[in-house]
């Protein structure tokens, strides 16, 4: 069995932005106590170590979203992540630092209201009750465990590496698939997710590995809502791009990335490519003509019978 | 070892020494792969992200062809992985979908029936030949090579559908590292992302993804990375000169395949696993293996 230890060390960051001119870390040695959460360890540093240190929280348990901080480099809800006996406890990432660990969610969060978020109807059913059924309702029902904590937004490498600021962040598009997931909902929400540069998700899953109620961000808001500009926006460039990636595995049954360049971003593009085009052809890397593969005739037939299905 | 061999697209195309290597490999550990030739590429994440029907279809067939040889899948491919196994999966929980499935594959008289496992090269050396073993069979140690990990996505998450490594803080890469006789180096992106994924799409913003990478790695003090994934070799190899003009600085890391690495300590030669495939120059790594050797 593990023995508890009798104290936890929380090296915690401090910042003031209106007084400091960087942030600095304090460590705190804190009695641990059985089944201790990050929030008990705040709290008793708050409480007990005379500092005032900036942290947020309301609930406690797991339902106002607020106590979002980032525990040994993994963004988490403080009231929900167990104490480790040690810890360095810093502010969500992606967003600017008001004190210590209170962070400004507000760019993010009017992200989230240009998503509309409510459902959109252009007149009301006509008889009552409306039929609603549980199978009808399930991709958006999903989605309604979300606590807006905006932990996947934090966590979002679009944001963090590459500062894309375009990018709504998973969280706002988490919002926006509850309703136009939703079978009564009527709104332009293809339109919507095309503004928050949904195309600019990497598909890496962190949103989904540390979404605190187990929302697959990835899986069940963001690629959902992808298929809706699929069908919705087929003139869209990502979409487009898309179908002729399609497109080439429907013809070699495999993908010739120089096919595909010069497919999806002309000729002019693809020449701008050259000296990597050269590189990559001097090591055996490209491959002028496309080869088929051997069961290309049933790859062809099966795409033909998922047309006519749908 | 029997494994129904699906290299993936990448493997046959912009990365070959990743397909030599790994058939290298294959050789000398006695693995008997059957490559799966008739199959379709897994669809990278366009084609589930367009359309749900053909995505899981395709990969219906890729397994049923894997299940006609009685045996497993073997990629060397993250993203083949995960497309492979999440279908797999979400065909065996679903008995609805899975007839519905089967219907379009009967149309190529095909039937999946969920009876093959699909694995990664890297779990098969930890998980089914075991450190022992493979330990015993390391006859060029590679010591003084201080290699940086990198896992990448698709091979950790989502963890339950995956569920070999911790996706927070992965071991098994690190672990093989050191079983070679190499030092793992220690950074932060390890598990992060490439940005392979939107780089035909948005380029500046997957440069911008992978140069971080490079930089933690160079940072770290490392002399190569190791992945397990072409796609992101992709990102990190040929576009790793991009990748340092988008940042303004300099990167000069050779990017090594995951068999191309086990290779070396297996005691082949560079060019049996193709070493000079790469584009990044491989030359100092050897150098230094050969200088310790």
């Amino acid at each position: 069995m593990k023995s508890s230890p009798e104290f936890v060390s929380a090296k915690i960051y401090r910042y003031d932005p209106t007084v400091e001119s960087s942030p600095r870390y304090e460590i705190f040695e804190v009695p641990y106590e059985r089944q201790m959460r990050v929030l008990d360890v705040l709290d008793y540093v708050a409480e007990n170590c005379g500092v005032g240190i900036g942290y947020r929280w309301f609930c406690g348990v797991k339902r106002c979203g607020m106590c979002g901080v980032k525990v040994n480099g993994k963004p988490v809800l403080a009231c929900w992540e167990k104490a480790m006996p040690s810890m360095v406890i810093e502010p969500l990432p992606n967003m600017p630092v008001i004190r210590d660990l209170v962070v400004d969610r507000s760019a993010f969060e009017r992200a989230t209201l240009a998503m509309n978020p409510c459902l959109e109807r252009k007149k009301p059913h006509e008889a009552f009750p409306e039929p609603l059924t549980h199978k009808d309702f399930a991709d958006a029902f999903k989605l309604m465990n979300c606590i807006e904590c905006y932990v996947c937004t934090a966590a979002c490498p679009v944001l963090a590496d590459a500062d894309h600021r375009d990018f709504a962040g998973p969280a706002s598009f988490v919002q926006l698939a509850k309703v136009a997931l939703h079978p009564k909902d009527e709104g332009n929400r293809v339109a919507r997710a095309l503004k928050g540069d949904i195309y600019a998700c990497v598909s890496c899953y962190q949103c989904s590995n540390v979404c605190p109620v187990g929302i697959n961000v990835l899986e069940d808001a963001i690629e959902k809502l992808k298929r809706q500009c699929a069908t919705q926006a087929p003139l869209n460039r990502e979409v487009r791009e898309g179908q002729i990636f399609s497109d080439i595995i429907k013809e070699f049954g495999r993908v010739h990335p120089p096919t595909l360049m010069r497919r999806a971003k002309g000729l002019l593009q693809s020449i701008s490519k050259f000296f990597l085009v050269v590189t990559m052809y001097r090591k055996g890397k490209v491959q002028r003509r496309p080869q088929t593969v051997e069961g290309i005739d049933d790859i062809r037939k099966l795409f033909e019978v998922v047309e006519k299905s749908r | 070892m029997k494994f129904a061999y699906f290299p993936g697209c990448s493997a046959k195309t912009t990365c070959p020494e990743l397909d030599q290597a790994m058939q290298a490999v294959a050789k000398t550990m006695d693995f008997d792969l059957w490559e799966i030739e008739a199959a379709a590429c897994t669809g990278a994440r366009q084609l589930r992200d367009s359309n749900e029907e053909l995505f899981l279809t395709l990969n219906a067939r890729t397994l049923a062809l894997a299940e006609q040889l009685e045996r497993n899948v073997l990629t060397v491919c993250a993203t083949c992985l995960l497309n492979l196994t999440e279908v797999n999966e979400t065909l065996r929980r679903n008995p609805d979908l899975r007839k519905k499935i089967n219907r379009n594959l009967s149309e190529v008289g095909l039937e999946y029936q969920g009876s093959s496992d699909v694995t990664h090269l890297l779990w098969v050396l930890l998980r089914d030949i075991g450190v022992e073993e493979l330990g015993r069979r390391i006859v060029r140690p590679l010591h003084g090579l201080r290699v940086a990990p990198y896992y990448g996505c698709h091979i950790l998450r989502p963890k339950d559908v995956l569920g070999f490594d911790d996706p927070d803080s992965p071991t098994s890469l690190d672990t093989l590292i050191r079983l070679l006789g190499a030092e793992p180096v220690s950074y932060d992106g390890k598990m992060r992302c490439c940005g392979f994924h939107i780089l035909m799409s948005k380029e500046d913003v997957a440069l911008k993804i992978s140069g971080r990478r490079l930089t933690e790695a160079r940072d770290g003090g490392s002399d190569c990375i190791v992945t397990t994934c072409p796609l992101c070799h992709t990102s990190l190899d040929p576009y790793q000169r991009a990748a340092a003009s988008k940042l303004g600085t300099k990167f000069n890391l050779p990017i090594i395949h995951l068999p191309q690495l086990l290779g070396l300590g297996l005691g082949l030669d560079p060019q049996e696993l193709k070493l000079d495939g790469n584009v990044v120059s491989t030359a100092p790594v050897l150098e230094k293996i050969l200088r310790s050797a």
